[in-house]
This record gives C-alpha cells, structure tokens and sequence, in this order.
C-alpha cells in the first residue's frame, strides 16, 4: 500500500527485536533466578518447521478475534545491493504488487481489498517483508496469494516505469523534503565507510534511474526464493487445516542457490568524523554516533539499556540536561541502532531555532565520557530494563505484531526463540557491562558528529548564482557539491 | 530500539490514532498506516465468549455472519459525573487508564490559541507533591507511559505500565490529573519549549500544510485554530489564563475514564474511591459558529524556499460525526480514496507515477469537519497533479460508483472492521469516543449490517450531497517560484483565484 513505513521501520525494526525484553517486577532487583519465569509470562506457543524446498514457517494460534496475520520475509535488504544499483531492494518491493500468475496486474490489489485485508510492505538494510491482515476465513486466499508472488511475479517494464517515479517521490518526501531523513542519510554515508550499509535503503536518486527490467527480474530470481524466506501465520487458524495449505501451495516452488557473498567488515575507526551541512531549516540539528556491535551481541543489550539511560524519555540524562535545565534544545533521542552485521549507537538532538549547537554538542561528548568511566545507578539501571520490558509487553497485544516480532528474529538469527531469550539477556545485564561496554564502543575516536545549520544568507545568495549557472547548462540542480555522497 | 525512545512521551499518539479510526475514515496511506479499520461496536456490557462456537472467540463475530457481540466491559458513572470504563484484559501483564476531557483547541479563548494544549502538557510538570523532574523520574522508574495532549475538540492523558506496579501509577495519574500546580517556572520553561515547536514546523511540510489548510478553510470558525497555537498567542498566556482553564475544564462530568488491561477487584475499588474526590462543575457551552461559504476553486501557495516537493490540501467542509449518512459517506470515501485500490490511488500513484501516497478523508467532528484531498508531488508535477486529482474528483462526483466497486469496499470494510476493536485497548478508546459524540455503542454492533445494506444507489446519493468538486479550497506548499506558473491558470480556469504566502503569514 503506501509501503510507507518502512524506512522508519527499518531500525526501527530492528529495534524492536534488541528491545524485547525482561520480565521483572518492579520491584526485583536479584531477577535473574526468576527471569525463566518472567519469560513464560510472555512466551506464547510457536510451532515450526521446514517444508522440503527450505521454507520456514512458524505458526501461532491466537483465537481471541477472527483474524489472521500473514507475514512473509525474505531475507534480503539493501545490504546485498551493488553500487550504481541502490535502492534496488526497496523498488522492487513495489514491484511486487504489480501481480502474478494467478492474480494478475490490477486484480492483485482489489482481490485483497474485496476480501478485507490491510496490507503492506517494508525494506530494511537486512530483511525485505510482506504481510496482511485479514480475516480468518480467507487463509487459503492469501496462502494462494502470497505463493503465487513468489514464483510468478510478472512484472513489465511499464510497471517499473510508473513505480520507479513512485519511489522517487517516496525519496524525496523521506529524504530531499525531510530535513531528518536527510540528516540520517548523511551519517549513515559518513560512519560506513566500506559496508553497505553506507547507502540509503531508498537508494540514490541516480542509482534508482539506473534500475532495469533484466536487473529487477534477476534480483527476484536471485532471492525470492522459498529457502531464503519466512512465513509466519498468527491468529486464528486450523493447524493441521493451515500445513496442508501451505504444503499445496509452496510445496512445488523449488528452492534457489543463493549467493553468500562476504561483505567488508567495517573497520575500526580510529579517529573522530567530521561532516557540516546547510540547509533550508529553521534550527540546528547534530548526531553523533559510535560504532557499536551487531545485533545479537551480549554488549548490544548493554548498549541498548545504556541508550534508554541517555536519552530515552523525559527523565534520561541528556533530556534532564540539555532539554530541561539547558533549554537550548527542543528535543533529543538517543539509541543504538543494531543491524544484523554491524551496530551503530546514535544521540540525535534538534536546537531550538537561534540555538547554537556548540555547547550542546560538548555536552553530550560529557555525558557521553560518565558511562565510560562511572557506574550507571541501580535506580537507572531498574528503570532502562522497566521501560524495555514494558516497550516489549506492548509490541506483544496485537496478532500483527506479534507475528512481526517472529518474523524478525527468524529472518535475522534464524531462531525466533531469541524472541523470548532476549528477556534473560536484558536481565542479565549490570552496570559494570554497561560500563564496559561504553568504554569499549563509546569512545571519541570511534565517533562520528554531523551537523546541519541553517543556511546563511551568504549560502543562499551564492546558490543562486549556482542556479543560474546550471540553469543555462541545463544541469540539474542539486545540493552543494560538498554534501554529495557519492 | 525506536521503541526506547517512546517513554513517558505521547505513548496515547498509536493509540489514539487508531481511535480516530472511528471518526476519521483516511487512508490509502499517507502518514500514519495504523491499521485502519472502523468502527467498533457493540451492545453494553456485552457477553464475553459470543463468536464461533467451537472455540469461543471473544468479541467479534461469527464467522460469516453479520450480527456482533463485543468483549465484556463495564460502564459506572460516579456521584461526580465521571463515567469509568473498565476493559479487562487477562493477555498480558499490563494496565492503563486513558482519560479523555472534553476540551480542546475549540475552547481556546480568542487570542489565546494553543491554552489548552499548554494546560495538557503541563499537566506532569508538578504537582503539590512532587517536581516535574521526581515525577518524570518516579514513572520511568516504574516503567511507565504518561502522555498528555490536546486536539482541536478533546484532551487524552493516558498512563500505562506492567499489572505489577498498577497501584503506584493510579496514584501518579490522579495526582497529576487533579493537583497540577502549574509553576512559573515550569510554565516559561513550556512557553519556549512551544514556541520553539512552532518556529520549527515550517520544516515539517506535510503538518505545516495540514494546518495552513484548516486556517484556510474554516476562517473565523474555531477549527481554524492550531492546536499548538501561534507564537503570538503563547507570548499571551499568562499563568492565571491556563489555571483558569484547567479549573473550568478539567472535571470529572467532563470526562470519561478507561481502565485496561488485568488488574484487581480491589484496584477497580480503590479507583473509583480515589477519583471520588474529584469536584464537578458546571461546564460551559460550546457552540459552533456557521462555517463560511466556499465560492469557486481558491489555491492557496505558501512558499518554502529549497523544497523540492510539493504538499499539497484539497478539501471543503464535510460532516458532523452524527450524520445520518455517515457509514455511507464512509462507503464513498473508501472508493475515491479511503484504500490503497482507490480512485485517486489508482490514477495519480498509480497509473501517473505523480505521487507516493494520496488520499481523502472525512474528518467527523461535534461541527463539520473538513473533507481533504492530501497528496504531494515534485515541483513540476504540481500543476498535473492538481488537475488530475480534480478531475478523478468531478468524475466520481457527476458519474458515482459502480456496484463492483461497492461490493469490493463491503468486503474491505466488514474484513477490517475486527482490527478495529482487536485489543482491549482500541476497545476502550472506541467506547470512549462514542460517549464523546454521543453516538450509541449500537453503532458497534449494526455496522457490518449497515455496511452490508448499502446499495450503489445509497451511496450515489451521498457522493452528490456531501462531495463537493467546485468549490473547493487548495493549499500548495512549496517552493513557489517553480510552482506559480503552473497553479494560476488552474485556479483561472475555475473561476477563482491563486494567492500567493510566505510561511511566516501562516498562524
């Protein structure tokens, strides 16, 4: 549909699974012994397994209201692109609603809609997803659906044509016209330097001109294959009904060769990065970032409750510090972003207009140096694992959301029960972990500052002299060339 | 780890949204994808384990049939006048309690735009008892959610945590709802903290749009108000002014409590003899001037210099949230462009390539709310884009629907209609926005058979009555140098005029 949220999704998502969390009261400070039992509290019954052609699929029975949710993974995002052909993950999620054999063209859409299904898609760096939420009775309808989608999708160069203008539109509304998402996009250019998480899951705007009809096919017939997906069904469903459907429709797809390309590690990094922007805003924002572990890591949970205790809500540090008793700020996140193959913990803060960014940014290198060096309190500890177990309580009430949170872990570890691990790692963790990690992974040369200012009337006047020039040339206009990613 | 980040902040924002899915039929994507669906229904205190006999599903309906039942809730209103909603919920370990007072940005006095939104999000920044800071401290400590925000008609203040520590959140909620003390302090603190949101708006180009689009329409008429206010009016407000509103305001027979999620006979108890307490009040009167009359097609263009794409509000007035008409209004707006396979969508998106998202709603309020076409597009596409939407527009409007496509929205709107009322929660808010607009809760219970009754001719003759093709007013945000050219002959060609802004104009 809109496919919309995915770009916020996309570590958002990840997120999500780092997020999940433990079970302890409030007023527990020795949980671990008990942590199994807070665990159970959550866990709710998966059953899984493999059909022949390498399909997982998980299923969840959920009969409180007469609906299903029916997700399919694959596990490829923008991480397996190429320079020159980004965003190619991500256009072709769109494609993938131009219809198949069986449900051709227009039929796909309105055929879903007719039987009362929301659906939607996203595209993270690491996992590409699909799913609808319909009733109960129609399962059969999306199983036909969804296999017939990823064996015979059919898609025509007109199709890429209008969808590749779509996209296009999708950037700039996320990116060009978003002065957020245009900050992302340039920290993520700096701080990568080699892996492909450099480059923006919507893709370049030139890379996504450079998508052809023979790419997107042999992209799809590359990874959309039966072995490098997930289905997951929740709700309220026949089991044994449900496998026998599942095995008909999928059973004959054959499984693909699926590249296992290496991709770089990123180096080390061993000096602070530096990268200042104008734009057409009315305040200061900054990021600054910390290379930090991959998803999954016993130091990610530390880190990730660090997070929480720096900038999560109106009581962390850095709000009580720069939002609160400074003033100079009007809002600020920190979080650390976990991906399947690396990690990267972020404090993003926006001044307030005519706010200078200096001090703020010298504050949060201070604040950043305490976990480092002291202890975080009990009190902040029990608060961050609160607030987490608490984020992971509510990602749990619906039947979409918990089959997205399947989905997730068995896309990304191949293991969904780290689902339910994730409370005993969260539990796990003390202030001397966060203190070992921070000091591991925190540190100033493993740093990255962007800034993006307002743009000065000096800026503006000689953009302008820039414009006409190019508008005589015919080139096409675009930001200063010292921003440029590529 | 976004999800980190939600803490003690707007935790209502979700849910809410999906409550509005009660009032707002939106959809085909922009913005929020909160899974739509509409409405919810039910009769009162209705039995649990209805549904399909063989496995006793809760709530909702038998399979195949069109008769609903909704979740057990109870419904008590105090001596004070408050109404309590209890929604048990025995799936996971949590509670909440959402609070909705009748007040919003309609009851701002004149010149003062943005009071009630200032008195909500004071609401936790001190009490008698305890500073902003302890009590922002006290609620993370606990792992619990506060929020606390104004709209244009109604304020939420909700508070969630695990079951485990609900007896410490029922005393932070009632505390922060019936003793803010509203310093000095904490209230300049707030006055620049929003000043400073509404300076940085202008880089928020489809919220700027959105509230340049209902100045422009609704004029004088209170809907015309930003919520948040102008700086101009914050620079107003004075201490007196927002404790004067909080004590006209904020009581309880003017407002309705939900109680969610797994919690004690002994907590039900101990909340209704805490809220208790609480004084009531005569409330003042809202009335609603006559909204203005709209002549021709005026486009607004509100200029944003760098923008590369276009926001872009189409719209009118459209409907109270007691219209008789409004399930089949509903009906037609799914058509034009409530659904992702919807008029609009499927000309602009997707056969035009224009756009990523576009949609129509209508926004039922206590008065006529607006009817909105939203849509963006890059800087040279914004004179097509316009055109082609106008024309999917009178189309629809001089043809109507065909019955294949009302056999294609009663499927969508009956299969998404149990995603409406699924959790508790969503339960609650719906129940509670029924009270609000003083709609029965049989609106629950009959809509999947007045959905189903609806026939082509039912909605033909709505889609003359409420949409409206000529009279239209359009706000265009972008940079207007590339776009003027392309708008003047447009607004020409229907008679009406291009008027050109600067963002700073807008209140």
């Amino acid at each position: 549909m809109t496919r919309i949220k995915l770009f916020h999704l996309v570590d958002f998502l990840v997120g999500c699974l780092v997020v999940f969390i433990l079970f302890a009261p409030y007023e527990s400070t020795k949980a671990t012994e008990k942590s199994e039992d807070f665990s159970s509290l959550i866990r709710f019954p998966v059953e899984k397994y493999k059909l022949p052609n390498g399909l997982t699929v998980l299923l969840h029975e959920d009969h409180s209201a007469p609906i299903i949710s029916y997700q399919t993974w694959f596990r490829v995002g923008s991480k397996n692109e190429e320079p020159g052909y980004t965003g190619i993950a991500h256009l072709f999620e769109h494609m993938m609603f131009k219809g198949a054999k069986r449900y051709t063209g227009e039929q796909f859409d309105v055929i879903l809609q007719a039987n009362g299904a929301i659906n939607n898609a996203f595209t993270s760096q690491d996992y590409t997803g699909y799913y609808e939420n319909l009733p109960s009775s129609k399962l059969e309808l999306v199983i036909d659906i969804e296999s017939d989608r990823m064996e015979n999708l059919q898609v025509t160069s007109e199709h890429l044509k209008s969808e590749r203008e779509v996209v296009k539109e999708e950037r700039r509304f996320r990116v060009e016209n978003n002065p957020a998402g245009f900050l992302r996009e340039k920290l993520l250019g700096t701080a990568f330097k080699v892996h492909p998480y450099r480059w923006p899951v919507v893709g370049y705007m030139a890379d996504l001109d450079n998508i052809s009809i023979e790419k997107s096919l042999e992209f799809y017939h590359t990874y959309y294959a039966p072995n490098n997906a997930v289905v997951v069904l929740a709700g309220d469903f026949d089991p044994q009904v449900a496998k026998k459907m599942i095995n008909k429709y999928y059973g004959s797809i054959s499984a693909q060769t699926i590249p296992q390309k290496v991709r770089p590690t990123e180096p080390v990094q061993s000096g602070i990065r530096h990268l200042n922007l104008e734009k057409e805003v009315q305040a200061t924002q900054f990021v600054i970032s910390y290379q930090s572990p991959k998803a999954g890591t016993d130091e990610s949970y530390a880190l990730d409750l660090l997070a929480n205790i720096m900038g999560a809500g109106s009581s962390s540090r850095l709000y009580q510090r720069l939002v609160y008793k400074d003033q100079s700020v009007a809002s600020l996140a920190a979080y650390n972003m976990t991906l399947q193959e690396e990690g990267l913990f972020q404090v993003f803060v926006n001044m307030k207009p005519g706010a200078i960014s200096k001090n703020a940014i010298k504050t949060v290198k201070d604040e950043m140096w305490r976990p480092r060096n002291l202890l975080v309190s009990k009190e902040e500890l029990k608060k961050a694992k609160n607030q987490v177990m608490k984020s992971y309580v509510d990602s749990l009430k619906t039947i979409h959301g918990r089959a997205e949170a399947l989905a997730l872990n068995e896309t990304l570890f191949g293991d969904y029960e780290r689902l339910f691990n994730d409370l005993v790692m969260y539990q796990a963790v003390s202030a001397e972990k966060i203190k070992l990690a921070a000091a591991k992974y925190l540190t100033p040369d493993r740093s990255t500052v962007v800034t993006m200012k307002p743009k000065t009337a000096v800026a503006r006047a000689s953009e302008k002299i820039l414009e006409k020039k190019s508008n005589k040339t015919r080139a096409k206009k675009s930001e200063k060339p010292k921003e440029e990613q590529k | 780890m976004k999800l980190l980040q939600k803490k003690n902040n707007k935790n209502s924002s979700v849910l809410w949204n999906t409550a509005f899915l009660l009032v707002v039929f939106f959809a085909a994507g922009c913005g929020s994808l909160t899974e739509k669906s509409n409405g919810g229904s039910n009769s009162r205190g209705g039995s649990a384990n209805s549904g399909s006999a063989d496995r006793g599903v809760i709530g909702a309906f038998n399979k195949g049939e069109l008769a609903y039942r909704l979740p057990e809730y109870e419904e008590k209103t105090l001596a004070n006048g408050l109404t309590v909603l209890f929604v048990p919920d025995d799936k996971l370990p949590y509670v909440s309690f959402s609070l909705l007072v009748r007040v919003g940005g309609v009851q701002d006095p004149a010149g003062l735009s943005g009071l009630s939104s200032m008195v909500a999000e004071l609401l936790d920044k001190g009490t008698k008892k305890r500073s902003a800071p302890q009590i922002a401290s006290d609620l993370g400590l606990m792992g619990a959610e506060f929020g606390a925000s104004a709209s244009i008609e109604h304020t939420s203040v909700t508070a969630s945590s695990l079951s485990m520590q609900a007896e410490p959140l029922l005393k932070n909620f009632i505390e922060i709802v019936t003793e803010p003390t509203f310093s000095e302090k904490e209230v300049e603190r707030m006055r620049k903290q929003t000043v400073s949101a509404i300076e940085r708006r202008v880089d928020s180009p489809e919220s700027f749009a959105d509230i340049a689009f209902e100045e422009l329409l609704y004029g004088t008429h209170p809907y015309a108000r930003s919520v948040l206010g102008s700086v101009k009016s914050i620079n107003s407000i004075k201490k007196k002014h927002i404790i004067q509103h909080y004590l006209r305001y904020y009581r309880p027979n003017n407002s309705i409590l939900a109680v969610v999620g797994k919690y004690t006979p002994e907590l039900k108890r101990k909340i209704e003899a805490s809220f208790m307490g609480w004084q009531s009040r005569e409330i003042p009167k809202l009335e609603f001037p006559q909204t203005p009359v709209i002549q021709g097609l005026q486009i607004e263009l509100i200029d944003k210099p760098g923008a590369v794409q276009a926001q872009i509000k189409f719209g009118n007035f459209g409907i109270k949230r007691t219209n008789e008409d409004f399930v089949a209004i509903r009906m037609a707006n799914t058509v034009l462009g409530g659904a992702f396979s919807s008029r609009l969508s499927n000309r602009i998106r997707k056969e035009l390539g224009l756009t990523y998202s576009i949609g129509s709603s209508f926004d039922a309020r206590l008065d006529r709310g607006p009817f909105e076409i939203s849509t963006f597009t890059k800087n040279n596409s914004v004179g097509q884009t316009v055109s082609e939407t106008l024309k999917v527009l009178s189309e629809f409007r001089e043809k109507g629907v065909k019955q294949s496509e009302i056999e294609v929205t009663k499927g969508y709107l009956k299969g998404v209609f149990p995603t409406a009322i699924e959790t508790a929660e969503k339960l609650a808010l719906n129940l509670m926005l029924l009270r609000f607009y003083g709609i029965p809760d049989s609106y629950l219970t009959t809509y999947l058979t007045e959905v189903d009754r609806l026939t082509a001719g039912d909605v033909n003759r709505v889609i003359k009555k409420y949409f409206d093709d000529k009279n239209l007013k359009v706000v265009v945000y972008t940079n207007a140098t590339e776009t003027q050219d392309q708008l003047q002959p447009i607004a020409q060609s229907f008679g009406g005029n291009l008027l050109l802004k600067k963002s700073s104009e807008i209140q």
